[in-house]
């Protein structure tokens, strides 16, 4: 395209030399065409080997004809598509249109597949092999750059074959998760806690799932986490999916694990963001996709 | 005579007239075997489904029970390349016969040659109606002789693409004018080069555009056998009334019948596609005029230098050339029916996941996970079974296991995900080499694949 380039310089000398070439090429034929030689004279005086003589003669016509058929071609290419770049073409062509197209016809030919897999029920998903393989390639394309191909994440991304969930494991909840996006935030409490009861919220917190910890540590820090912590992890630390606040009372670290860490994480807070498919995915393909990620933890059951 | 030439000629249409004797019989023979093969062969059915179908679209091509996939390149490849030995060796023995009779050039220009003389007679007639002013019969005579023509190309075009779709889907689409898109335009597209071909380009094919005829000079040598004309007993040629001469009566028999239109007396040429119906011409003249046979005959070049007897001479045979190129065909045709045999009809690749290098798992052990495409070669629904070994105590995770039924339709492939364990801090940090196993339910087939497995530093 014209606008590919910084100045008119290349596409003008990329039109004027294809012009060229072309017309070049017409009248060349059209002087070979006119010049006649000797019959007896055929030999071009060209030897090779002692023996071998290069003898000239004359093209057949038909081969001329398709020279000429080239040519014509040319034209009526250069009229349809953007050959000589300064011109768009008749047919208005461009890679974008060219691949906007491709994309149109797949997404009505797969819509169908698609459509058939998504009005299935999450049991009857389980047990067909085929969909189960359309969903585990939307998985592979889309989640497995986070979570994994095997779909158990890494540090800051969810395991998903885990019965552990963050926003609920039921597949409405899958859905949404998949559909809009989560932001989870763990707000940083470095202004309003002291380095002490930092330390032993996070002794405390240790504790809940049989991590090291001092007990007199771990026992002044539970009221403490009462008072502060609770509104989000609840009462007894297992958490809240409404706001995606994880259960603490479980051996299992999203971003990291120790007493250490989990310090850090109570005074500068901690931000995860899980972006929303709906831009990517249609709604068939997220049905599809979130019975998908839902039997990966019922296959463990 | 000398005259003003041009650079660019319109090539005189050749009028070959007809011939009888045995290599036009044989060149017949040849017409019936290669078009009833090429004409029945996509009706083969086999198992179900066309027998041999190219199947480019869902990139499958079916050999009668073998399936080949695009992963089978190598099948292919020495395929083609045991047709080209095959090629060079039938010409450094006997030059060009696949020219003369089994080239489709050749086959369908003989086809459409009988068309014409029968629509239109004999050679003479045949151009007596070209040089002749239009009216009804010229007109009629050329309507009806294209339209043959024609049928017998989409006939042919038709035939063509039924290599590579289903022929019975094609031919019921086209009874119910339903053909549209790429499909219409192939069949389009070789019927008219069919048409244009073999009813016009003819020879021209020959002398100018194709390649075999060209390098054919790099595989003929002096043993080489050839149309050849034999010079010692022909010369002098009988002109006009003279009294002395040699066996060749100069009557242009030989030249009329040549379907590239050159005339043999003047040697070997690389016009000349070994047909040998001069053979047959001069030798029904020779039989009139009472003469020996084979004055123009098939000998090689260094036979008529020295007036060596024809015949078969093992010494000419077995020279270092043939010797080579049979001791080359032998071989790779023993390879691959070695490669063939030694076919699995399932295969499988295994990737490392390049996101996740390593991990440990809630029991302290190291993970690796791998993404395995495993393809079913075969024409059944199989059910298969993955392990891995390589290292002690290494092993499938159960969990991921549960979720690897390896099951597959006939000729489906698929990826499947699958997390590999050893017990942590046994080990030191590095690459280790691993193996899997991928066997074949029922059966005692079992495919290895190598792979890496990470062991990370083991500080922690």
């Amino acid at each position: 395209m014209i606008t590919d380039f910084p100045s008119l310089f290349w596409p003008i000398t990329i039109a004027l030399i294809t012009i060229a070439g072309i017309l070049g090429c017409l009248i060349l034929l059209f002087l070979t065409g006119q010049k006649k030689i000797n019959s007896k004279k055929v030999s071009t005086t060209h030897v090779w080997d002692e023996t071998l003589t290069e003898k000239n003669n004359p093209l057949p016509k038909w081969w001329v004809n398709l020279f000429i058929i080239t040519i014509i071609f040319s034209i009526v290419y250069l009229f349809f598509y953007p050959g000589l770049i300064i011109t768009q073409g008749s047919y208005k062509w461009t890679q974008n249109n060219q691949y906007d197209r491709e994309m149109a016809s797949a997404n009505e030919k797969y819509s169908e597949v698609y459509k058939k897999y998504a009005a299935l029920s999450a049991d009857d998903y389980l047990n067909n092999r085929k969909a189960v393989k359309v969903g585990k390639k939307l998985f592979l394309n889309q989640c497995a750059e986070c979570h994994g191909v095997d779909a158990k994440g890494s540090i800051s991304f969810p395991n998903l074959t885990d019965n552990d969930w963050l926003y609920g494991g039921d597949l409405k909840s899958i859905r949404e998760t998949i559909t809009n996006g989560r932001n989870g935030m763990m707000p940083a409490f470095k202004q309003s806690l002291n380095p002490n009861e930092v330390t032993y919220i996070a002794h405390y917190v240790n504790s809940l799932s049989g991590g090291e910890h001092q007990e007199h540590l771990a026992y002044l820090g539970k009221a403490m986490f009462k008072q502060t912590c609770s509104v989000c992890h609840s009462e007894n630390a297992t958490g809240n999916q409404i706001i995606g606040a994880p259960n603490l009372t479980d051996d299992i670290w999203l971003h990291g694990k120790g007493i250490e860490f989990i310090m850090s994480v109570i005074n500068n807070g901690v931000v995860n963001h899980m972006p929303p498919r709906n831009t990517r995915l249609s709604k068939n393909e997220i049905d599809i996709v979130s019975m998908y990620v839902w039997t990966l933890s019922k296959a463990n059951q | 005579m000398e005259k003003e030439i041009h650079l660019y000629q319109s090539e005189q249409k050749i009028y070959p007239r007809d011939v009888f004797g045995i290599y036009a019989k044989f060149r017949w023979l040849f017409v019936w075997i290669t078009q009833i093969i090429f004409y029945g062969t996509p009706w083969v059915s086999w198992g179900g489904r066309q027998a041999i179908l190219f199947d480019i679209e869902h990139r499958r091509f079916y050999l009668f029970d073998i399936v080949f996939y695009p992963q089978d390149l190598i099948y292919l490849t020495l395929l083609l390349i045991i047709c080209a030995i095959s090629l060079f060796l039938f010409t450094a023995i006997a030059g060009r016969l696949w020219c003369g009779y089994a080239c489709p050039q050749t086959v369908y220009t003989e086809i459409f040659l009988w068309i014409e003389s029968k629509i239109e007679g004999n050679f003479f007639n045949r151009k007596k109606l070209d040089l002749a002013g239009w009216n009804i019969k010229k007109i009629s005579l050329k309507v009806l002789k294209h339209s043959v023509w024609l049928f017998f190309s989409i006939w042919t075009g038709i035939t063509f693409v039924g290599y590579f779709i289903d022929i019975n889907l094609l031919v019921n689409d086209l009874q119910h004018f339903l053909l549209s898109g790429w499909v219409l335009f192939w069949v389009i597209f070789y019927s008219m080069f069919t048409y244009m071909n073999a009813g016009f380009m003819r020879e021209q094919v020959c002398k100018y555009m194709c390649p075999y005829a060209r390098f054919q000079s790099a595989m003929f040598d002096q043993h080489t056998l050839i149309v050849t004309y034999d010079h010692y007993r022909g010369e002098p040629r009988k002109i006009s009334q003279s009294k002395i001469h040699g066996d060749c009566i100069n009557c242009q028999a030989c030249i009329q019948v040549c379907p590239t239109g050159i005339d043999i007396r003047d040697g070997l040429q690389y016009e000349c596609i070994g047909c040998g119906l001069c053979v047959d011409a001069c030798n029904t003249i020779m039989e009139k005029t009472g003469k020996f046979k084979n004055l123009i005959r098939y000998s090689t070049d260094y036979k008529i230098k020295n007036k060596i007897k024809d015949g078969l001479n093992y010494q000419e045979i077995l020279r270092p050339r043939i010797l080579i190129y049979t001791l080359i065909l032998l071989s790779l045709i023993a390879l691959f029916f070695y490669f063939l045999e030694s076919r699995y009809d399932y295969k499988y690749d295994v990737v490392k996941d390049r996101k996740v290098m390593y991990r440990l798992d809630e029991n302290n052990n190291i993970e690796n996970v791998y993404r395995i495409k495993v393809m079913n070669a075969s024409n059944h629904f199989q059910k298969y079974h993955l392990g891995v070994d390589g290292l002690f105590n290494i092993k499938i995770d159960e969990r991921s296991y549960g979720r690897l039924r390896i099951e597959l339709d006939p000729s489906e492939s698929d990826w499947f995900v699958v997390t590999v364990e050893l017990p942590n801090g046994v080990l030191q940090s590095g690459n280790y080499p691993i193996h899997f196993l991928l066997k074949k339910e029922n059966s005692d087939d079992i495919v290895f694949e190598k792979a890496t497995f990470l062991v990370p530093n083991n500080e922690n």
